[in-house]
Parts: C-alpha cells; structure tokens; sequence
C-alpha cells in the first residue's frame, strides 16, 4: 500500500515538470530522424555538403536492419545521456530540498521509497522507448524494407533491460550523492565506460550488461543469456546496495 | 515512395507541441533560473533542444526547511 501511495505522489511530480511530456517527445524525434537521414542521405550531402560542381557519389542504400541499428546507436549515445540526465535528480534533489523528511515522516520504508522512484522512472523510459523504436520501425517500413519480426523482439527486449540498467544505475548515484551534476557524472561514467569495456574485450566481456547494446543492434540470437542475466543480477545488486546503505546511514541528514 | 512533406510533418507537428508547452509553462511559472525573456528566445530559437533545455532546467530550485 505504501508503495502504490509513493508511485501515485511520483506520478504526479512527474506530471508536473513536464517529463511525461518531453522524454517521449525526444525518444520520438530520435526515432524520427535516423531512418529519414539515412534515406535522404544523397539529397542532403548533394544541398548542403559543398561538393564540387559534378561530383558523382554513389551511396549504397542501406538495408533495413543496418538503419534500425544506427538507430539504437542513436539511442546508446543521445538517448543515455537524456535518460541520465531525466532521472540524476529523481533522488537527491528531494534529499536536498528536504523533501525526503516530509515524505518518510510517515511510516514508509526505504524499500517502498527507493522502488516507488525506480518503477515509475522505468515506466516513463518504457513509454518512451516504444514511442521511439515504433516510429522508427514505422518510418523504416515505409522507406526501405520491414525488419523480420522473431528477431525484432528479442532484439527489442535486450535494448530495454539494457535501458533498465542505465536508470537502475542512475537511481543509485542519486541516492548515494546528494550533487545532480555529480550523479549524472557518475552515471555517465559507469554506464559508458561498462559499455566501452564491454565493445573492446569481447572476448572477455562478453558476459557483462555491457555487452547488451551490441547484442541488440546485430538481433543476436545466440549467447544471450549469459549477460541478460547478469544484467538482471546487477539490478537488483544495485537496487540492494542503496536500499541497504539508506538504512545504514544518516541518510535523512 | 511517399511525399517529403507528409514524412517531415510528424516532426513539425512535435516540435509545435513542445514549443506551446514549453510556453505555457514559462508564462504560469513566477520565477526561472534564467531571464525570462531569455527563455523566451532560447524556445523560440533553439529547435527541439531548447524547450527540451527549458523544461528540465528552467525551474527555480526550491527549499524546505
């Protein structure tokens, strides 16, 4: 009960800066322009690229799968940067407002507290991220060829659970510090860096939550479920420890 | 293959509602961390990114003590 009590009060505050409104608007604009850039790419660089008078290029166009993974490249870059950027304050910046003290007067516990922040941040991610994919799957049918669909989905759940991870991670940051710009800094780092690590040793890496975003963007089939996994590990790992060191510490203070 | 406009228009039309919101928002709210006017000419002309820019950064912060 308590939880629903917390999701119902995030829910609102979520209303009321808009985030309801612009994380999926920004979702679906990314979503919206890859497929159009990488099929009026010739046009574009014919206006705009400063060719010489004649120059003949001769772009291949790509298929379809090739544009729905440079658009979840899209989403791996600008996308994790926005959803950092969304959620560093969901947290701390009520901790610093004091907010907090207001809201865990009443008998709610850390738990139901630090879940309530997390499920309603995951569902705006969620919204967003079916917004995003769909109108890029939409625009991609349109202007090339559709995507086989058996692969699409799994292709499609890794990408969340990996979206999952990046707001699981940022939600801890903002419980552990109390500075926005230092949990999205934070973030950033771990998030990137998990991934870096993940895109350079394949061979030893390929087992970490790192490794999602590649998996998603080549529909892989194969080797899967060693890092959905341990992605799914690290959620709840993370979801521990801050629930944990909330408990432990002065945290109200 | 289908019109050029017709493709663009979803894009047009989201960069509309973003805008008025962001508007909205600014003419009801009493006081941001910025000038208003400036806002004000960061949405007008900064597509997409500016409004987005206004929403999550515009508010003052508040304090309870």
């Amino acid at each position: 009960m308590k939880l629903v009590m917390i999701i119902k009060k995030e829910c609102l505050e979520t209303f009321r800066i808009h985030r309801w409104l612009w994380l999926p608007v920004f979702f679906l604009l990314l979503g919206l322009m890859q497929p159009l850039t990488s099929n009026f790419l010739s046009d574009i660089l014919e206006q705009f690229g400063g060719l010489p008078e004649g120059a003949v290029i001769e772009i291949p166009a790509p298929s379809s799968e090739e544009v729905y993974g440079a658009t979840l490249g899209q989403f791996t870059q600008l996308g994790t940067i926005v959803l950092v950027l969304a959620f560093m304050g969901s947290i701390s910046e009520e901790r610093r407002s004091g907010e907090v003290k207001m809201l865990l007067l009443r008998p709610v516990s850390y738990a139901s507290y630090w879940f309530g922040k997390f499920i309603v941040s995951s569902t705006v991610m969620t919204v967003s991220f079916l917004l995003g994919i769909g109108i890029a799957l939409f625009y991609i049918q349109l202007l090339f060829e559709p995507i086989l669909m058996p692969a699409l989905y799994g292709s499609l759940a890794m990408y969340w659970l990996w979206m999952l991870f990046i707001i699981a991670v940022t939600t801890t940051f903002s419980t552990l510090i109390k500075r926005q710009t230092v949990v999205a800094v934070c973030s950033l780092i771990v998030v990137f860096g998990m991934q870096m690590f993940a895109s350079m040793f394949t061979s030893i890496a390929s087992w970490t939550p790192g490794a999602l975003p590649n998996l998603a963007v080549a529909m892989a089939t194969e080797e899967i479920v060693l890092p959905i996994a341990s992605t799914i590990f690290s959620i709840a790992l993370v979801a521990w420890m801050s629930v944990l060191y909330m408990k432990k510490t002065d945290w109200l203070y | 293959m289908p019109d050029l406009f017709m493709l663009v228009l979803p894009l047009i039309i989201i960069e509309f509602i973003l805008k008025i919101i962001a508007f909205i928002d600014l003419y009801r709210r009493e006081s941001t961390s910025l000038p208003k006017w400036l806002w004000a000419l960061i949405i007008l002309f900064v597509n997409t990114i500016g409004p987005i820019l206004y929403l999550v950064l515009g508010k003052q912060r508040r304090q309870i003590t």
